[in-house]
């Protein structure tokens, strides 16, 4: 035991020896396996913990003669001042260089530190192994580099200078010399970068105990708070002087960059543990701080953005709130009531010009020319076309409005689904805000089809459809969308002036959008078309078998509509009271035998139906003969002119009359209304296509005024002249265009009639099945159930309930005040 | 064999090769007079203290040669042998190595560390040191194949052949390192019982035997004390070692510790031996 004991002394002299070698960096000469060996010795001799022990002496010896003074000359006065105290009256570039020659002598000592005590380590290696690890002790190398931190980074230095009222410690002095330098480099500074992160790295290695437990880094511990602390007074510093002194374009640009750059920082100056930390950090203080006050600014906050499509700007807007608010709260918003602003302004535009827009066929006055002219530069329409225009104008502002916030979505907000369903809900609220947006769509609709067929290629063709499914979608009131495509497509069909292709294709969008009970009435319509060309074509066959060849050639065709398909306005079954009176108007004896062949024919296969002819509906080709003017030996006029007139049916029955009429006599309005039973309303509309439009002038008026008036006599225009064989008398109708106010309460009348009926079934079949129901539950279900074609309102569930009651489809429950029963 | 294995297999046997035509060694272990090259990639993977002179600013790591003065050329040879192929040969032969005069104050001559002029190692004692040797240059798998191998032949072999090796077991490495002390006294345990087994029959020479081995063991704790305390421990611990059949039949050792009362196997709770015993112990009919 005593030569044991002996053998320690020896192996220690060399082992000591070789630590001052080591740390004189003179390890070259040195052999390993000898100083292992005796390491190795020394802990089989069960001396490790005396070597433990002596090493830990050795360095800590060596660190107060031979590390510490080096550190401590570089810790100078004017250092503390500058770090601690920011003494003013050092230039930045003074600061920068005392700090970096600070830290670069820190790095030194470190540096040669950590290698020493890495080779130590290595001698001492069966040391740890055997020893340290048994005893539970820091390894040797943990024991030993935490040196640095016990004497270095927590050195008190208990300066002589006054103003330190509390003790420091180098620590404080190495975090405020690194941030210092970190902010020089925000704001613009070049700093040595690599020496920044070499002391980051430090701390990182460095431990707050020798136990070396992961999160007790000192760089976690005691340098990233700190670090976080002050790029929070930094960020925050800055966001306030953007707030005051920039724009929010600007700002984004700043915050995207900070972003950036903060997240280099971490890999080439801190660390890259504090990527997700520094981030929140800029985050809040310079994106969320003042987020509100940026979006609000004037001239560049984000009304604007949005209304100069500044797709960057709103990029990094997106990206940016992406980053803090997943929920898009502070965009969605603005977004929204952005939306509801301009789609309002869409309508206030409209009804600027629509007010003085009289209900129908009237002249239009001066001022609402001009406003036209204004509107577009074409010529001055009519009225009506004036409607028709403003209800292209509104749909397709809806439109260019979704197409731009479409365009915003995709380009800027990645298709962002929480976005989408807040811009569809704003569209679809300014939409359904707009109380003609129903009958403006499909008026759009209309436009499209009747001119698509001729001017549009089938891609612009599908394009507009598109657009029109688009609008579809947001309207809620979809009964009186239908209601009014009813219409628009009756027209349509009846005029001929549409592509049948166009409009199935169409109506089977709808179908798939809106399902089929939408649609049916629609397909009921094409369907009727269908069997109507073949019925005129078997009839015609029928005419010419018999052989009944009439001398006046008429040639009929016919559209057989069933009533309950095709609005009742074309049906000649308008329910305004003063058409109520409204009989058969009187068809011309030619006519008449004609309507009676047919009717015989039809009935052969269909019998016990009923015709009716709707003369408001159809149309006539009329072959006219002018003779020649006598007088006149050249020009047109010198000639016998045929041409060929197409007019309405009523314009037919109007121009027969003129037939019997010897030359120069005239009939008056009041005579003409009395032998054809026309409607007044379509006389007048009749006369004033045949009388006024120059293209087809076939009678002349007395007095050659503007309009039809009751008291005006007509004659017949000897000395009409036209360039083309083929005339189309232009129809002057309201029926296809905007309705006015008066027409428009009759249609809503009628639609809240409907809607009546539809809540009343509804009611009842959800009564039917539940026999007996609380209210509340009931108008839920009925508007659940109601929701694919309008929105029902509460009251109006209400008051028929009650009509219901009233008529014992149900009894209120004994009791229970809220609750109904079915009665059978 | 797949051909992973026989990936593994042709790896081994390429390096070896290598090793054997001095081919791409680039580091060198002597050892007194001998000279092993080898490849660092070879020997850093497998120990960490070769890892550090190789890769430290050493003097080793310059001139790319590792002396080892204090060990046995024999010993570093069969390391070497099993840094290369997994394994290393202990036949008996003449052990021939002089030492050297100590080039240090470190050496001495009395300490187990240092060997006699001229000695014949037994298998059993090769072991031991190899194990001695695998724990100083942190070879893990070197230790675990030496303490296997000397389990394996600890109970085959008499108890002074066994005994003898104990000097080696617990003078060449520290207390903390348990692994071959551990096997080393339950092998002692087994011992005198296989000693015993020789006088079965005889109550004169078996009391004679009992004697000379008791002598044994007392010579061996006179000369290492820690074995005997060990000894008294493992008696504390475990009281009674016996074959455990339920054991051996899902492979592991079949020398498991049992209790000492009712003899029920601690590892896997069966009682092996209860038939047998019964059958040795039942009243005749």
């Amino acid at each position: 035991m005593h030569k044991e004991a002996s053998e320690f002394e020896p192996c220690w002299d060399i082992l000591r020896s070789a630590m001052t070698d080591i740390h004189k960096k003179n390890a070259g000469s040195l052999s390993f396996e000898q100083l292992y060996r005796a390491s190795y010795k020394i802990v089989l001799r069960k001396k490790g913990g005396d070597l433990y022990e002596r090493v830990k002496v050795f360095e800590e010896e060596w660190f107060r003669d031979h590390i510490m003074p080096r550190i401590s000359e570089l810790i100078t006065n004017n250092l503390i001042n500058v770090a601690l105290i920011q003494a003013p009256g050092t230039s930045l570039h003074e600061r920068r260089q005392m700090g970096e020659k600070f830290l670069r002598g820190v790095r030194d000592a470190w540096k040669d530190h950590n290698m020493s005590m890495n080779m130590i380590a290595d001698i001492l290696m069966y040391l740890d192994r055997a020893y340290t690890v048994e005893t539970k002790q820091p390894s040797i190398f943990a024991a030993t580099i935490s040196l640095f931190r016990n004497h270095i980074l927590r050195n008190t230095l208990s300066s002589s200078q006054e103003q330190f009222n509390h003790d420091f410690i180098v620590f404080d002095i190495l975090n405020a010399v690194v941030l210092d330098l970190i902010n020089m480099e925000r704001d613009g500074d070049i700093i040595d970068r690599n020496l920044l992160k070499q002391i980051t790295s430090m701390l990182e290695d460095l431990y707050e105990t020798d136990d070396e437990i992961g999160d007790q880094r000192l760089y976690l511990r005691v340098f990233e708070p700190r670090y976080l602390q002050a790029s929070r007074a930094f960020y925050r510093q800055e966001c306030e002087k953007l707030v005051r002194e920039s724009d929010a374009g600007s700002w984004l640009r700043h915050c995207r960059r900070r972003l950036n750059e903060e997240k280099d920082r971490c890999g080439t100056t801190v660390s890259l543990l504090t990527s997700e930390k520094i981030a929140k950090v800029v985050e809040s203080e310079l994106v969320m701080a003042k987020l509100a006050e940026f979006l609000a600014m004037e001239g560049s906050g984000l009304k604007v953005m949005i209304d100069n499509d500044r797709v960057e700007d709103l990029s990094i807007l997106y990206e940016l709130i992406a980053r803090v608010d997943p929920s898009m709260t502070p965009l969605k918003g603005t977004l929204q009531s952005r939306i509801m602003e301009l789609g309002l302004e869409i309508e206030k535009n409209l009804k600027n010009t629509d007010f003085s827009a009289p209900s129908n066929g009237g002249g239009a006055d001066g001022e609402e020319a001009a406003e036209t002219a204004e509107k577009s530069k074409a010529q001055p329409l009519t009225a009506a076309a004036q409607q028709t225009a403003a209800a292209i104008k509104w749909v397709d502002d809806v439109l260019f409005l979704k197409d731009k916030f479409d365009n915003l979505w995709t380009n800027c907000f990645r298709e962002d689904l929480i976005l989408q369903s807040a811009i569809t809900k704003s569209f679809s609220d300014f939409i359904n805000m707009f109380n003609r947006s129903s009958e403006y769509v499909s008026l759009f609709i209309d436009d499209n089809l009747k001119r698509g067929a001729k001017a549009k290629t089938d891609a612009e063709v599908d394009v507009v459809l598109d657009k029109a499914i688009v609008l579809l979608r947001y309207l809620t009131d979809r009964d009186m969308f239908e209601r009014y495509y009813q219409k628009h497509l009756a027209k349509r069909l009846l005029r001929n002036g549409s592509d049948i292709d166009t409009e199935k294709d169409m109506v089977s969008r709808m179908k798939s959008e809106m399902g089929n009970a939408f649609t049916s009435k629609f397909e009921g319509m094409f369907k009727d078309m269908e069997l109507s060309r073949d019925l005129s074509e078997n009839y015609r066959d029928h005419i010419r078998q018999l052989g009944d060849v009439d001398t006046q050639k008429i040639d009929l065709g016919v559209h057989v509509l069933t009533l309950t398909t095709w609005p009742p306005e074309v049906m000649g079954r308008s329910t305004t009271q003063e058409d109520a009176s409204k009989g058969q108007c009187n068809y011309p004896p030619n006519i008449k035998r004609l309507q009676d062949s047919f009717f015989k024919f039809y009935l052969k296969d269909r019998s016990g139906r009923v015709l009716t002819w709707v003369g408001s509906a159809g149309t006539a080709d009329i072959r006219c003969t002018f003779p020649k003017v006598p007088g006149k030996e050249t020009g047109p006029l010198s000639k016998e002119r045929r041409y060929e007139l197409n007019v309405s049916t009523y314009g037919m029955i109007i121009l027969q009359l003129f037939n019997d009429l010897a030359e120069g006599e005239s009939l008056s309005f009041e005579e003409i209304q009395a032998k054809t039973n026309i409607p007044p309303q379509d006389l007048q509309r009749n006369l004033a296509s045949l009388s006024i439009a120059p293209k087809a002038r076939v009678l002349l008026k007395e007095p050659a005024s503007k309009s039809v008036k009751p008291s005006d006599r007509f004659s017949f225009n000897s000395g009409f002249v036209s360039k083309s064989i083929k005339i189309k008398a232009p129809t002057i109708t309201s029926i296809s265009k905007v309705e006015g106010d008066e027409e428009r309460r009759e249609t809503e009348k009628k639609n809240d009639q409907t809607r009546s009926h539809t809540i009343d079934a509804a009611i009842v079949r959800i009564m039917k099945a539940r026999k007996q129901f609380g209210h509340t539950q009931l108008t839920t279900e009925v508007i659940t159930q109601l929701a694919n074609r309008f929105k029902p309102e509460i009251s109006l569930i209400k008051k028929r309930i009650e009509d219901l009651l009233g008529r014992d489809y149900l009894e209120r429950v004994e009791g229970e005040p809220n609750v109904y029963r079915y009665l059978a | 064999m797949d051909s992973g294995t026989d990936f593994c297999t042709g790896f081994v046997t390429e390096i070896a090769k290598a090793r054997n035509q001095d081919e791409f060694t680039d580091f060198t272990l002597t050892c007194g007079p001998d000279r092993f090259p080898v490849h660092k990639l070879v020997i850093c993977t497998q120990s960490k203290v070769f890892r550090a002179a190789c890769t430290g600013q050493f003097k080793e790591a310059s001139t790319g040669e590792l002396d080892m003065p204090e060990d046995d050329p024999a010993m570093v040879a069969r390391m070497v042998e099993y840094l290369y192929s997994g394994k290393y040969e202990a036949a008996e032969v003449a052990e021939t190595w002089i030492s050297p005069e100590p080039e240090t104050p470190l050496g001495d001559a009395s300490s187990g560390v240092t060997i006699p002029e001229t000695q014949r190692l037994t298998p059993i004692r090769i072991h031991a040191r190899m194990f001695a040797l695998a724990d100083k240059y942190d070879i893990r798998g070197l230790q675990l194949h030496a303490s296997e191998q000397y389990e394996k032949l600890a109970t085959t072999i008499r108890a002074h052949q066994l005994l003898d090796s104990i000097p080696d077991v617990y003078d060449l490495t520290p207390e903390s390192v348990r692994r071959l002390r551990d096997k080393a006294v339950m092998a002692a345990r087994l011992a005198p019982e296989g000693e015993l087994d020789h006088a079965l029959g005889n109550p004169t020479l078996r009391k004679k035997t009992a004697r000379a081995t008791a002598d044994m063991f007392r010579a061996v704790g006179e000369r290492n004390p820690e074995f005997l305390k060990d000894l008294v421990a493992s008696y504390i611990v475990v009281s009674s070692v016996r074959n455990c059949n339920y054991c051996a039949a899902i492979g592991k050792p079949q020398l498991q510790p049992m209790k000492a009362t009712d003899y029920r196997c601690v590892t896997c709770g069966e009682t092996t031996s209860k038939s047998s015993l019964q059958k040795r112990y039942a009243p005749r009919r």
